[in-house]
């Protein structure tokens, strides 16, 4: 890898932050997160708790692009991040 | 392949109409391979909470995951069940968005087969993985003022 690309690869992006059910009410939809990967989830999970202290007493899942990830799975790459809290369908 | 999942499995904006089951089952009776039909329907309930009764509930969800994630789910329970059964096996499901007053109906699930013990587990099976694994929310408007959060339970 050659320094540019590993710059670029350490860069921090900005990437959509997306709460939904209640959390819709205490986050704004128009919300994003500064970002450095390769990441884990779990300690993407962190970066989001440390944004939005509000997280802390929720419970909820984290979607990355649409699809969730063990906490232990690295993400390389993201452009959404979806918090979402128990499901109500049905 | 003796899986047949038909294309209307989606999200609706508004209460499902009643009609929807006997309509599925009307298009069913044209394949002669299906000798059970079953079907399950969601009501709106008046619940009382602590504060006031619930008179509707506004669903909403995260579209562009719960529309493919109902697909895969039913496409993967769907497998298990033809796996455990043998085929074939018909599915419909449906999930209303937006406002469901009481006794209006948020969710249509109608599971068919060649015999019986297929079409019950899949009904109830889609039913249960479509609680638990699909991002679909439903704030609960209360009479009064006010709302809460369903959640599944």
């Amino acid at each position: 890898m050659s320094s540019r690309e590993l710059e670029r690869s350490t860069t921090a992006i900005e990437v959509k932050v997306l709460p939904f059910g209640p959390l819709s009410e205490l986050i704004s939809p128009e919300s994003t997160l500064q970002l450095s990967f390769p990441l884990p989830v779990a300690a993407l999970r962190e970066s989001l708790v440390a944004r939005f202290p509000v997280l802390e007493e929720h419970t909820f899942r984290i979607a990355v692009d649409r699809r969730m990830h063990r906490e232990e799975t690295v993400i390389t790459e993201a452009e959404e991040v979806a918090l979402l809290p128990p499901f109500a369908g049905g | 392949m003796d899986i047949e999942i038909t294309p209307e499995l989606h999200l609706h904006y508004g209460p499902l109409p009643v009609e929807r089951i006997s309509q599925v089952l009307s298009r069913w009776a044209e394949d002669s391979r299906i000798g059970g039909v079953t079907s399950f329907a969601g009501v709106v309930r008046a619940d009382k909470t602590e504060d006031g009764k619930v008179s509707s509930i506004e669903f909403s969800a995260y579209q562009e995951m719960a529309e493919p994630g109902i697909r895969a789910m039913a496409e993967r329970i769907a497998a298990e069940v033809v796996e455990e059964h043998g085929g074939p096996v018909r599915l419909y499901v449906e999930h209303a968005l937006g406002p469901v007053r009481i006794g209006e109906i948020p969710i249509v699930i109608v599971a068919g087969a060649g015999h019986r013990p297929a079409a019950f587990e899949l009904c109830r099976s889609v039913l249960e993985a479509l609680k638990s694994e699909i991002p679909i929310y439903g704030k609960e408007l209360l009479e009064e003022a006010g709302h809460r959060w369903k959640e599944n339970r």
